[in-house]
């Protein structure tokens, strides 16, 4: 308990100082208010505009009304949609989580096996195949994978939807792009932390008592080699987010990455805020959630 | 035995994939998109590289967005195909003096409601425009100071000073008429929810970032639509919305690629179809006093140098056409006699430079929208061979507009500018106290006349004139129009329009 309440005391701040930053950067950035006027719009059009909107206070001025807002739930509203800037985070939020989780899942279900079998088989053919695919998964740049899925699996081979995000069949080819790069530096980590316990000696004695190969690695090796493997998963997760904004792009994909890339665009500052708070939270959580995995996995592990 | 669970293992894992990957008991596949689109009149797909974003057609200053609302919404009056001005829901129209208009409606049109189109709707959907400031359009519009209604089916539209542009401003979609009593009833929050117009087409659902659905209105006063259905996707990526078209799940995919029009055009069943746009690429020149190019020499040297078709051919391969003015064919003022032509002579640019003393070559600082990056490169390879060194600074679209509008940017600007009122008005940029400096009396007293003028002709003339003196002074060097790229499906048969909007009626399948 003390642990989550040290936790939470350290977000607010940390939540705080973010916004001011966001804030700043957006502000001195951009103008939402030339990108909202038609082209021939004279001087004149513009300062109606600003004023109309708020947007002539002063930086500390518009900086604190913010804030005012904030502390009572209102992120403001969108310059460009017209709209609650959370509302529109939160329409879009589902479509990038579930895209995310997907690309986790992929890349857990690749790397395990893979990671587990190159470790067990090290300095083997295969295991060599493995490790450089993976440096390969990791050395390319997902939209780059992300347009060569389009054309081989899309249009040469029209097995897949080219993009859009509409029935299940449309998550193949963008948690796929997303999850490789993750899944090619899980797959490394695994190896090398399975040939670490492997060396072990719990695994000497499990194995000297007699036990099946296949408890010995499940239980013994695999279970104690997972606590690097949690830390990625955990850091990954809000990154993949991040990754969304490529991938999201590539695959016509209407989630948060696209609001946030059009909003910085736009330099529609609610929006960006929300988007970049609500992304804070989800990191936060992720964090919280490792730390309690942890636990769950190494009993030893105390936090004072 | 350690192999067979080694199997059973990848096994497992490979169900699990499958598990999760493609079984979804809510929503069953709709595989049938694909074959939707090739069964006649049933659907049309337009692929576009943004969303829209407002169904509110009088805050919004994006092309992408109108070309879609046009199909929502009438306006008083149109532009037909070839760009002029049309009864829409006006039968026509009389100017009683300088500063009123009477229009005559169209009987018998109702809204997508029920309701029926009176008066007090035009008189509502255009004062709206013209008083709220907070609307994005609201500047193209606040000269209107009243609409009276006559009758049921007669309006007078009283603007504050002579407007030559009015007719131009209501064919916009901005100027688009809403059902009075239903949008005060349920507030403009919850109307452009659930818009409600008169158009050819009804909104049925908007997926953000994702696509707009249009269904047609059946009781349309101009007879029945040919499409079914619309569909407007978001297709942000280039190359992905080029494998949409390809792969026939789109019918039209907006702004491809120049990289990629033969491998369309080579495609079965896929073609591409370039048209002129409003768009012009120029070099605006600043003439204050300490700037090189205040020497109109320099200037016109700068204009020499660049060789328009070059950039045309090799960059834009061919999607462009060479101008010395603004103001293109269709629209209002255009001086033909610059459009399709440009001046290319690097020797006469050298002994120009000679002339204004800078033998050994000057350095010219040049803003430019990063949009336009790869033209601005080659034209500052251009200038460097004659010896005008040209110093890059690329700039993102909203820093551009930021710097623009507090006239911040450096002496050379790399821009390429619309003209939506199709109107030869687009040269005030030029007058007095401008972002250039520019400065020319005959220049600033034509605009100034032409900007009150009602008398077609004589304003034309004026126009016509103002674009002679540009040319000939560079106060700007202009470069080319650009051409819309579209890619489009053999099924159908679709000329893209000037203005870039989609009137969905307007394409239809091909014989």
């Amino acid at each position: 308990m003390a642990f989550l309440k040290r936790s939470v005391l350290q977000i607010v701040p940390t939540l705080f100082i973010l916004t001011l930053i966001v804030f700043g950067l957006v502000y001195v950035a951009g103008d939402p208010v030339s990108m909202m006027l038609p082209e021939n719009a004279t001087a004149e059009d513009r300062a109606l505009l600003e004023e109309a909107l708020g947007l002539n206070d002063p930086f500390f001025v518009q900086y604190l009304n913010y804030i005012k807002d904030l502390i009572t739930g209102d992120f403001g509203n969108s310059l460009q949609y017209r709209e609650p800037a959370l509302q529109l985070v939160m329409e879009r939020l589902p479509a990038t989580l579930t895209l995310s989780l997907m690309a986790m899942g992929i890349a857990i279900i690749i790397s395990i096996p893979l990671g587990i079998y190159a470790a067990l088989k090290r300095n083997s053919f295969l295991d060599f195949i493995i490790s450089g695919v993976s440096i390969l998964g990791k050395a390319m740049p997902n939209y780059w994978i992300g347009i060569m899925l389009i054309l081989f699996f899309a249009v040469m081979l029209p097995i897949f939807p080219v993009s859009g995000a509409e029935t299940p069949i449309h998550f193949v080819l963008p948690s796929v792009t997303l999850g490789v790069a993750l899944a090619a530096e899980m797959t490394r980590l695994i190896r090398g932390s399975v040939l670490e316990v492997l060396e072990q000696e719990f695994v000497q004695t499990a194995r000297s008592k007699g036990q099946k190969e296949f408890i010995v690695v499940l239980r013994h090796v695999f279970l104690n080699s997972l606590i690097p493997v949690v830390t990625i998963v955990g850091i990954q997760f809000p990154q993949l987010i991040g990754g969304a904004i490529v991938v999201e792009t590539v695959f016509s994909w209407p989630g948060v990455g696209r609001l946030l890339l059009f909003s910085i665009g736009a330099s529609d500052m609610a929006v960006v805020q929300a988007i970049v708070f609500v992304i804070a939270l989800i990191t936060i959580v992720a964090n919280l959630i490792t730390d309690a995995v942890y636990r769950i996995l190494d009993p030893q592990i105390k936090y004072k | 035995m350690k192999k067979f669970k080694a199997l059973s293992m990848m096994l497992i894992i490979t169900m699990l994939l499958a598990a999760c990957g493609f079984t979804d008991p809510d929503e069953e596949p709709k595989n049938t998109e694909g074959s939707e689109t090739t069964d006649g009149y049933s659907l049309l797909t337009i692929a576009n590289p943004a969303d829209i974003t407002t169904l509110d057609p009088q805050n919004n200053n994006v092309i992408t967005t109108s070309a879609v609302l046009v199909n929502i919404y009438n306006k008083l009056v149109k532009r037909d195909a070839s760009g002029e001005i049309v009864p829409d829901l006006a039968t026509g129209w009389e100017q009683m003096d300088d500063t009123t208009w009477e229009f005559t409606l169209t009987e018998g049109v109702t809204f997508h409601n029920g309701d029926d189109f009176t008066a007090e709707d035009v008189k509502f959907s255009l004062e709206r425009v013209a008083n709220d400031n907070t609307l994005q359009q609201y500047s193209v519009f606040n000269k209107i100071a009243e609409v009276k209604v006559v009758d049921d089916h007669t309006v007078h539209i009283v603007t504050e000073e002579a407007d030559p542009q009015l007719l131009s401003r209501l064919s916009t979609v901005a100027a688009s008429i809403f059902p009075a009593a239903h949008f005060e009833e349920v507030g403009a929050e919850e109307f452009f929810q659930h818009p409600v117009g008169t158009g050819a087409y009804q909104f049925s659902d908007w997926k953000k970032d994702n696509y707009v659905e249009l269904t047609r209105f059946e009781d349309y006063f101009e007879g029945e639509p040919n499409w079914e259905k619309v569909h407007f996707t978001v297709v942000p990526e280039d190359s992905t919305r080029v494998a949409e078209l390809l792969t026939n799940e789109v019918d039209i995919a907006f702004n491809i690629p120049t990289a990629d029009i033969d491998r369309i055009n080579d495609n079965d069943g896929t073609h591409v179809k370039l048209e002129p746009i409003q768009r012009v690429i120029q070099l605006w020149l600043s003439t204050e006093e300490d700037a090189p190019t205040a020497d109109p020499r320099v200037r016109e040297a700068i204009d020499l140098a660049i060789d328009n078709q070059v950039i045309i051919d090799e960059i834009l391969l061919g999607a462009a056409t060479p101008t010395r003015t603004h103001v293109t064919p269709g629209n209002f003022g255009a001086n033909e006699s610059l459009y399709d032509t440009y001046e290319y002579d690097p020797e006469r640019a050298k002994e120009l430079l000679a002339e204004a003393g800078y033998e050994d070559g000057i350095t010219v600082d040049i803003s430019v929208n990063n949009y336009y990056t790869e033209m601005a490169e080659v034209v500052g390879g251009m200038l460097q061979e004659v010896g005008i060194t040209a110093n890059l600074e690329l700039l993102e679209q909203s820093q551009f507009a930021k710097r623009l509008f507090a006239e911040d940017l450096a002496e050379g600007v790399f821009v390429g500018w619309g003209n939506d009122m199709f109107d030869g008005s687009v040269l005030e940029l030029f007058r007095e106290d401008n972002v250039t400096s520019y400065a020319n009396e005959e220049v600033d007293e034509l605009l100034n006349e032409a900007a009150y003028n009602m008398n077609e002709e004589e304003r034309s003339e004026q126009y016509q004139k103002v674009q002679e003196i540009l040319a000939e002074d560079r106060g700007v060097v202009y470069l080319f129009q650009l051409e819309g790229r579209y890619g489009v499906s053999d099924r159908i048969d679709y000329t893209p329009r000037l203005d870039e909007l989609y009137v969905v009626d307007e394409i239809t399948l091909s014989e």
